[in-house]
C-alpha cells in the first residue's frame, strides 16, 4: 500500500480559503475574456467571408466562430439567469402570500425539471422552429430550472439570517429592511446562481450545433465546426474549435465554481 | 437485488416507466412510420447499452482514482485522480463523442471508443466527487469518525479503507450521478447520430432534422423517462452503500 500524504490528526488540513474561489473566478473571468476579445479580433486576422472557405485557417475560422457561440451563450445565459431568479423570487413571494406549500412546488419543479435532461430540447427546438431568438429561449430553458434551484437555496439561507431578525427586533420598517439589509446582501448569491447558466448554455447550443441543429451557419458556432470535422475526419478543422470550446466551458466553469465557493457553496 | 435499488426503482415507476411507455404508445399512435414504437423499444434498449456500461465503469474507476487522490495524492493513482477531478469541465461528452467520432472515420472500432468517450465524464465527476468525500472521511472533523474509531480498534490499514472510508467517498457520488446521467444521455445522443448507431437519441435527432415533431417528442419523452431510471438507479445504490443506512449492522469485517 503506498505511503499516505495525510496530515496527524493533530495538523488539521485547513479548510479551502475563500481566496481560492477568487482566484478560480478571476483565471476563469480572465480567459473568458481573452477568447472573447481574440473572438472579437479575428476579422482582422483574415477577411470575414474567407474564414468560412474550407482552405481558410483553422485557427481564424475557429476565432471567427467563437463570435457566435459565445455572443449567442451570453445572450442565453442572461435570459436563462434572469428566468431562474426570477423563478426563484416568485417561489418566495407566493410563499409568503399564498402558502409554503406553493413555494415548495415551485422549487420541487425545478429541481425535478433540472434532472431531466434538458439539453436534449435545444436540437428539437433548432429543427422544429429554426428561428435564433426561439432557439435563445428554449437554451435559456434548459438552464433556469438548476438556476431557480441554486438561487431558492440562497434566498432561504439569507431569510433565515440572524442580522434580519435582529433587524426587524430593532424595530425597522420591513421597507429598510428589505432596502438595507435583504437587497445588498442577496445581489452577490443571486449573481453566483446566474453565472451557473453560462457554462449550461454554452454546452446545449454547442451541442444542438455539433448535430447541426444550432445556430444557422451564418453566425458560426463552435459546435458546428467541430461536428462537421468530426464528420469529415479532418483532425486539422477539428482541433482549434474543440480546444477553444473546452477553455471555454472550463472558464465558465471556473467563474459559475468560484463564485459559489466565494459565497460558501459548492456548485 | 438489493432491496433498497428495490424500492428506489419503485419509487421511480411514475417519472420513469411511464414516460418511456408514454414515448413509445404516443410513437404507436402519431409517428408516420407504421413501425416507430418497435424502433423506438430497440432504440431505447440500444442507448440504455451504450450507457449503463459507460456510467458503471466510469463512476467506479472515477470513485477509486478520486478516494485515492484523497489518500495519497502523490501517488500516480492520486495524479490521475486530482487530472480527472479537474478536467471535467473541459471533457463534455458530447466534445468526446465528437473525438471518437473522428478516431472512428480514421479507423477505429466503434464500440470501445464509444463506452471510453462516454465513461470519462462519469469518471470526472466520481473523482470530483470522492476526492473531498474521501478527505472528509479520513480527516479529523466529524466526518472521520469511524475511520478514527476502526483505528482505534486495531484494525489494519486496509480494511479501514475499505470498509469505513471507501463507503463514505462513494455515497456522495451515487447521490450526485444525476450530472454523470445528463452528460452521458447528451454524449449517448451526440454519438448515436455521428456514428449512426441505432438508438432512441438519433430516432429524435433525424425527426427533429425533417421537422417532425411527432417523430421527435416520443424519442425525448422516452429518453427522459430513461434518464430518470438510471437516476434512480444511481439513488439506489447510494442507499446500499451509504454507511449512514448500516449505522445499527455490527461490524462482520476481516
Amino acid at each position: 500500500m503506498a505511503e499516505f500524504d495525510q496530515s496527524p490528526l493533530s495538523h488539521p488540513v485547513p479548510p479551502e480559503p475563500p481566496r481560492a474561489g477568487f482566484a478560480r473566478q478571476l483565471s476563469g473571468a480572465a480567459v473568458l475574456a481573452g477568447l472573447a476579445l481574440a473572438c472579437a479580433a479575428a476579422p482582422l486576422m483574415a477577411d470575414g467571408s474567407a474564414v468560412h472557405r474550407l482552405d481558410a485557417d483553422p485557427v481564424a475560422a475557429a476565432l471567427f466562430d467563437g463570435r457566435g457561440s459565445l455572443s449567442f451563450a451570453l445572450l442565453a445565459a442572461v435570459l436563462g439567469g434572469a428566468l431562474g431568479i426570477g423563478w426563484a423570487l416568485l417561489a418566495g413571494v407566493l410563499g409568503n402570500l399564498v402558502g409554503n406549500r406553493v413555494e415548495r412546488r415551485l422549487i420541487a419543479a425545478a429541481h425535478r425539471m433540472a434532472g431531466w435532461p434538458l439539453a436534449l430540447l435545444v436540437p428539437l427546438a433548432g429543427g422544429l422552429m429554426g428561428k435564433v431568438w426561439l432557439l435563445a429561449l428554449v437554451t435559456a430553458l434548459t438552464a433556469a430550472p438548476a438556476v431557480a434551484a441554486l438561487a431558492h437555496a440562497e434566498l432561504s439561507a439569507l431569510l433565515r439570517a440572524e442580522f434580519l431578525t435582529a433587524a426587524r427586533a430593532a424595530g425597522l420598517p420591513e421597507g429598510e429592511v428589505l432596502r438595507r439589509h435583504l437587497i445588498p446582501n442577496l445581489t452577490r448569491p443571486l449573481l453566483a446562481a446566474g453565472t451557473l447558466a453560462l457554462p449550461r448554455v454554452l454546452a446545449a447550443e454547442s451541442f444542438a450545433s455539433l448535430l447541426g441543429l444550432g445556430l444557422p451557419p451564418a453566425l458560426g458556432s463552435w459546435g458546428a465546426s467541430v461536428g462537421l470535422a468530426a464528420r469529415l475526419g479532418d483532425p486539422v478543422a477539428f482541433a482549434p474549435p474543440a480546444l477553444l470550446l473546452s477553455l471555454a466551458l472550463w472558464a465558465a466553469c471556473a467563474i459559475a465554481d468560484g463564485m459559489q465557493a466565494m459565497n460558501g457553496r459548492k456548485s | 437485488m438489493p432491496r433498497p435499488v428495490i424500492r428506489r426503482l419503485i419509487d421511480a415507476v411514475p417519472t420513469a416507466i411511464l414516460p418511456m411507455a408514454a414515448g413509445v404508445g404516443l410513437s404507436a399512435l402519431v409517428a408516420p412510420q407504421p413501425d416507430a414504437a418497435m424502433a423506438l423499444l430497440r432504440g431505447l434498449v440500444v442507448t440504455l447499452l451504450l450507457i449503463l456500461p459507460s456510467l458503471a465503469v466510469g463512476t467506479a474507476l472515477g470513485t477509486l482514482a478520486g478516494s485515492w487522490a484523497a489518500v495519497a495524492p502523490r501517488s500516480a493513482g492520486g495524479l490521475v485522480g486530482r487530472l480527472l477531478a479537474g478536467a471535467g469541465p473541459l471533457l463534455p461528452g458530447f466534445l468526446l463523442a465528437a473525438v471518437a467520432a473522428l478516431a472512428v472515420r480514421a479507423g477505429a472500432s466503434a464500440a470501445p471508443l464509444a463506452w471510453t468517450a462516454l465513461s470519462i465524464p462519469a469518471a470526472c465527476q466520481a473523482a470530483r466527487l470522492a476526492r473531498p468525500a474521501m478527505g472528509r472521511a479520513l480527516g479529523s472533523g466529524p466526518e472521520g469518525g469511524a475511520v478514527r474509531m476502526a483505528r482505534g480498534l486495531g484494525l489494519d490499514e486496509r480494511t479501514v479503507l475499505r470498509h469505513h472510508a471507501l463507503p463514505q467517498a462513494v455515497a456522495p457520488v451515487m447521490g450526485g450521478l444525476r450530472a454523470a446521467v445528463l452528460a452521458a444521455m447528451v454524449g449517448a445522443v451526440a454519438l448515436e447520430s455521428l456514428l449512426d448507431l441505432p438508438g432512441a437519441g438519433v430516432l429524435m435527432i433525424d425527426a427533429a432534422r425533417a421537422g417532425s415533431a411527432a417523430g421527435a417528442v416520443p424519442a425525448l419523452l422516452a429518453l427522459g423517462g430513461l434518464t430518470a431510471l438510471l437516476n434512480a438507479l444511481g439513488l439506489g445504490v447510494r442507499d446500499w452503500i451509504d454507511p449512514a443506512n448500516h449505522s445499527s449492522t455490527p461490524y462482520e469485517g476481516a
